[in-house]
């Protein structure tokens, strides 16, 4: 017998989450700021709190839930694109070309939109390769999923190749960038225009995702035009992957915790599962990113590093526990 | 009588190997057909050329004289459905829902289950004897369950035609007895069913036509009295086969 969260009461759980972790990481940080200043803050009243909160912290926190939410709703359409509960953004190598542009910027010793912009036409080039090879000959989930494994591996030889040439000047900020880092988001609203963007295209077709969950067989006899199904899944994974990965760097274990989890609470329902991941993904990303500025400040941790020491003992139990 | 599905000059071929050429056949409402032939013969690769998840090799399927591919995907399916060989569940799901999804073609994608989308599912799960498994996880099912609730999210999605790919799979006795005289019953209403099967006393109890394919490009169809006979099953199955008198009429063994 499986217990079910009804969906009404999960979301609005997610949802209060979200906002917890928001206005936590709006309070949190070297000037710490009481609920009333950052209630006054958020009202319009100026000081300093103002500033901190309005200016520093409110684009990172909203930065990091963007992030988040792309990571997870990625992961979860990533999982279901490839028949596969354990993929993740990453495994079709949309991260390794995003870092491998955003690094050959840095070592041009380019920084800020320059680096972006690398980041994104790596992933996009990354997408079209893995779809364009893998589209020639038969075309199965598996096919699509080696493609894109050997890319991603193909990629981080380039990536230690990069980082084996490049001198000293740009090496830390590329190790930093290698290990997801929220504190160069500086416009957020792109993010989460993406995001608003991805979940308005996948929402429709979210019934559809549970019938291709069973099966290309399966949902074609139910109906689902399979072939087109899964190319607007992958366009739009590989999208919001490039957007995430192009704010955040690579940031593990989101997109694949968070869908995978959602999934034991609360079923396979991906007209539910979808909403919650943006939720789930961008609530526990805000609250990775609060932690790692504030565990060890004022040294900051690169919330990638936390989310895989998080991520790693939380999946291996659940792991432990899929097969009894 | 109207014909429910047509194949008209249908050629089926595996990686470049034609194994039925030129296949001319009528499916009806009411007739209830039995598939057989050796393994790697076809019969999958036939069943999902039917029911048109899979291009002809040349020629092509109609259902109501308009030929598959004319066909919207969703609408077909509230006419046409498929028992696949296998299931895959790699995701967590009930047994409730996955009989629910049967009801897809019929609705648009975010309305709820309603209350007769609800009773049709459980009817099915009862008719397949897993009434009571409704909030089950599909993955503590064993096999023949999985089976008895693939042909459960048929029945809930209640197409005209009904193509199964060996559908007693891992069934029990009884289970397939019990699934047969059901199938039959839908046959009688009206419905059209063509199941591949690998016993031929199972085809002559439950059908009532026969189409064997030989794997070579040739096929025969017709009456399962005049299909099923000692010497056309010798040459099917490239082995010796002998009918001998049974309660219900011949019963062929192996010899």
């Amino acid at each position: 017998m499986s217990t079910r969260l009804p969906g009404g009461a999960l979301l609005l759980v997610l949802a209060s989450l979200a906002l917890a972790s928001l206005l936590a990481a709006l309070a949190a940080g070297s000037v710490s700021v009481s609920p009333a200043e950052l209630l006054a803050a958020l009202a319009g009243e100026s000081g300093l709190g103002r500033e901190v909160v309005l200016e520093l912290r409110l684009p990172r926190a909203l930065g990091a839930f963007a992030v988040g939410g792309l990571l997870a709703l990625s992961g979860a359409l990533m999982q279901v694109l490839l028949g596969n509960p354990l993929a993740d953004p990453y495994v079709l190598g949309v991260s390794g070309g995003a870092a491998v542009g955003a690094l050959l910027a840095l070592l041009l010793g380019l920084a800020g939109l320059p680096v972006t912009a690398g980041a994104f036409l790596g992933a996009l080039a990354a997408t079209v390769l893995v779809f364009g090879l893998a589209a020639r000959g038969e075309r199965s989930p598996t096919r699509l999923l080696l493609t894109g494994v050997v890319m991603a591996a193909g990629w981080g030889a380039v990536i230690n190749l990069l980082l084996a040439l490049a001198p000293d000047a740009p090496l830390r900020g590329m190790l930093f960038w290698l290990m997801g880092d929220l504190s160069l988001v500086g416009a957020p609203g792109a993010g989460l225009l993406v995001l608003g963007v991805g979940l308005l295209l996948t929402l429709p077709v979210a019934g559809d995702l549970n019938l291709l969950a069973r099966g290309e067989l399966q949902a074609g006899a139910l109906g689902v035009s399979v072939n087109g199904l899964r190319l607007h899944l992958y366009l739009v994974a590989s999208l919001l992957t490039a957007a995430a990965v192009t704010l955040g760097g690579s940031i593990g274990f989101i997109g694949l915790l968070v869908p995978h989890l959602l999934r034991l609470v609360a079923g396979s329902d991906h007209r539910l599962l979808l909403p919650a991941s943006v939720l789930a993904g961008g609530a526990l990303l805000t609250a990775a990113d609060t932690l790692a500025r504030t565990a060890l400040a004022p040294q900051q941790l690169p919330v990638g590093v936390l989310t895989a020491l998080l991520g790693v003992p939380v999946f291996l139990h659940l792991l432990a526990r899929g097969t009894r | 009588m109207t014909p429910c599905l047509q194949a008209r000059g249908l050629d089926v071929a595996v990686a470049g190997r034609r194994l039925v050429t030129g296949l001319e056949l009528d499916f009806a409402p009411g007739q209830c057909w039995a598939l057989l032939g050796q393994n790697g013969t076809g019969k999958t690769t036939l069943l999902h050329t039917l029911a048109g998840l899979r291009a002809a090799a040349t020629g092509k399927v109609q259902y109501a004289d308009r030929p598959l591919s004319a066909w919207r995907r969703r609408l077909l399916a509230r006419h046409l459905g498929l028992l696949p060989q296998d299931n895959t569940d790699p995701f967590p799901a009930t047994v409730l829902e996955t009989t629910l999804l049967g009801r897809h073609p019929h609705r648009s994608a975010w309305s709820p289950d309603s209350a007769a989308d609800l009773e049709l599912a459980r009817a099915a799960l009862a008719t397949v004897d897993l009434a009571g498994f409704e909030s089950r996880s599909v993955a503590h099912l064993s096999g023949g369950e999985r089976r008895r609730l693939a042909i459960a999210t048929l029945l809930t999605q209640g197409p005209a035609v009904l193509l199964l790919d060996e559908p007693f799979n891992h069934l029990d006795l009884r289970h397939t007895v019990g699934l047969l005289t059901h199938l039959r019953a839908l046959a009688a209403q009206g419905r059209c069913v063509l199941m591949s099967l690998h016993d031929p006393n199972l085809a002559m109890r439950s059908c009532d036509h026969a189409l064997l394919l030989y794997g070579n490009g040739r096929w025969a169809a017709g009456d399962i009295a005049t299909m099923l006979t000692e010497e056309n099953l010798s040459r099917l199955y490239g082995y010796p086969i002998s009918a001998v008198a049974g309660p219900h009429g011949p019963v062929f063994v192996a010899a």
